[in-house]
């Protein structure tokens, strides 16, 4: 079994004022790995990315990255192995493409924080690697939804992270971009990246991951492959009933389509 | 790969922008209510030959010119790192409740006759008015900190608030004291640049020049914050460190200039979207710049202040907003087309 990037132990955090708190959640990220994190609206996908990532400070449970306590890790540190996207990101700001995707560097950069040629290289690359060459000079704030995404995401992968932590980065993306940008994932994974997508598209992440996470109201539910999770009877205990699931007779994955009945059994899950 | 920013043209924009200073810092004290001889000023550089015109150029007009730009360049510096901190592109140095404080602590000096005397470089008012800044400074800071770190929301609250308990403040005490003094406190609250000799300027360094360094330094990483905070910790930055460094440099540049010039508004709110559209948005090149050109534009300013109703002046507040908006909304609507 091959080294653990990313662990995360019995995380827990609780919100002050509204006192909704994630329970303690554990995973672990190996090169290769794509896990998915799944799970309704306000369930606690995104704090469990943002502890994973550090971005928020666990209150209990301990997350190691390459075998290091994440709290003891400068931000720089933490950033050249690991990536991590957030679901919104707004500036008023107006840059460009390529200066957003080079923003990427900046825990790689000493001193004034000028490019190298092997800077340069690695933007050109993943420009390429994203398909947003043609954008390159276009500012952030003149894009369509989906080139945002797209741009954002080059941004994170020009840290050369070993993980990528990704909090739904298909929102806003036609069928084509969602499967373009997890084409992408797969590709880095197979190269070794670890990859931990949240995501709202159960078939995207029956398809593209080989473990999913399911959350529901702040607790882990379940765990384990897509065929195993993805079933009706553990979807409709935590999305509510209206759903059917199938197997897709090519790729052989579970799908999940609403019924046609489904509005009127549906138990109103968040 | 073009358009990124390079060593090679960090360097040319910032000389650009340095002669651009140099130009106008040059010729500035030679004008005002009386025109001087560039000769007879440099025939002064021999100490026999000292004549009137090199007494007014190194006595009045250089002392005037120098802390023009240095206020200046400082409010806009200022302005350039909070509109980032704050995510607000309306945010200026005065949104912090530091002027508030430093015209309240001015107001206070001013409503006590006699009160007026030097301590050092520095006067009662101004030495008030600093204390007034930092006091305010402390407060907001205070109030801001939370479990996660500075609240940036928290701060521009505070920051109003602050702003207008001091104007209440203000009115009680220009409420109470004789009529007379308020044509005095009036004027320091237009903002102004009078200062003789170059105690003041000196005094001022201790606070200015730490605090725009702090500012300076932490130019790439802004790069990263107008992203928003998550984004730039995922890309490697000390979001929490970053802001405090900015809010220590503003309050501190920002005391040292309010303190001597009064609060001098729009510099701290133009200058730095002027810079944007002139040479882009990387911040390592914005912050330099804005020095540069914020202290060329209150220079000029300052300029027209003292010659267009000469023998009087004008407060240089007015030109600021007269001058800036339009020149403003022109290189705004320049960018836009």
């Amino acid at each position: 079994m091959s080294r653990e990037i990313l662990s995360v132990q019995s995380v827990a955090y609780a919100y002050t004022g509204n006192g909704w708190r994630l329970q303690p959640a554990s995973f672990v990220v190996r090169p290769g790995d794509i896990l998915g994190i799944i799970g309704p609206n306000g369930s606690g996908k995104s704090t469990l990315l943002k502890l994973a990532a550090g971005v928020l400070p666990s209150q209990k449970g301990t997350v190691r990255l390459l075998e290091q306590d994440i709290r003891r890790l400068k931000r720089r540190e933490i950033a050249r192995t690991l990536g991590y996207l957030p679901q919104r990101v707004e500036s008023h700001v107006g840059y460009t493409v390529q200066e957003i995707v080079a923003m990427g560097r900046f825990a790689h950069l000493r001193g004034g924080g000028f490019l190298c040629t092997h800077d340069m290289e690695v933007v050109s690359r993943c420009l390429e690697l994203t398909d947003i060459v043609p954008l390159r000079q276009r500012r952030l704030s003149r894009l369509s939804g989906g080139e945002r995404q797209r741009v954002l995401l080059a941004s994170v992968i020009a840290q050369e992270p070993q993980v990528l932590l990704l909090d739904e980065p298909t929102t806003a993306l036609d069928i084509h971009h969602q499967m373009r940008v997890f084409d992408i994932l797969v590709e880095l994974a197979q190269k070794g990246m670890g990859v931990v997508v949240v995501t709202h598209d159960l078939n995207l992440a029956s398809v593209f991951c080989e473990q999913v996470l399911l959350l529901q109201e702040g607790a882990v539910m379940h765990r384990g492959k897509p065929e195993d999770i993805l079933t009706k009877e553990i979807l409709e205990d935590v999305y509510g009933n209206g759903l059917e699931t199938m197997i897709h007779p090519i790729t052989g994955r579970p799908v999940v389509v609403p019924a046609a009945s489904g509005r009127s059994g549906q138990t109103g899950a968040s | 790969m073009s358009g990124l920013l390079t060593r090679g043209r960090f360097v040319r924009v910032i000389t650009a922008y340095a002669v651009l200073s140099v130009i106008v810092l040059c010729i500035a004290p030679f004008f005002g209510s009386e025109s001087l001889d560039v000769r007879e000023v440099l025939n002064a550089l021999s100490p026999q030959r000292a004549s009137m015109d090199a007494k007014i150029f190194f006595s009045l007009r250089l002392p005037r010119v120098l802390l023009g730009f240095l206020v200046g360049g400082a409010l806009a510096v200022c302005g350039g790192a909070l509109q980032v901190v704050l995510a607000n592109p309306l945010a200026e140095p005065f949104i912090l409740g530091i002027a508030g404080g430093g015209a309240l602590g001015a107001v206070i000096a001013l409503s006590v006759p006699g009160f007026l005397v030097h301590l050092g470089p520095f006067s009662t008012v101004q030495l008030f008015s600093l204390a007034g800044c930092l006091f305010c400074l402390l407060a907001i800071y205070r109030f801001s900190m939370g479990p996660l770190g500075v609240s940036m929301t928290t701060i521009l609250l505070a920051g109003v608030t602050i702003n207008i308990l001091c104007g209440a403040a203000i009115l009680l005490v220009r409420y109470l004291v004789s009529p007379h003094l308020l044509v005095a406190m009036d004027r320091w609250m237009m903002g102004g640049l009078d200062v003789v000799g170059y105690r003041e300027i000196l005094g001022m360094l201790p606070l200015l020049v730490p605090g725009l360094g702090l500012l300076v330094s932490q130019a790439h990483a802004l790069n990263q914050l107008a992203l928003g905070q998550e984004m730039a910790l995922g890309h490697g930055v000390n979001v929490a460190g970053v802001q405090k460094q900015v809010l220590l440099g503003t309050g501190m540049a920002s005391a040292a200039a309010v303190a001597l010039a009064g609060p001098i508004g729009f510099v701290g709110l133009i200058i730095p979207h002027a810079v944007r559209r002139l040479s882009g948005v990387d911040h390592r090149i914005v912050l330099p710049a804005c020095f540069c050109l914020g202290g060329a534009f209150l220079t000029i300013c300052d300029l027209v202040a003292r010659t267009i109703v000469s023998p009087t002046e004008m407060p240089v507040g007015i030109i600021t907003a007269m001058v800036g908006g339009p020149v403003f909304l022109k290189i705004l609507f320049k960018g836009l087309r």
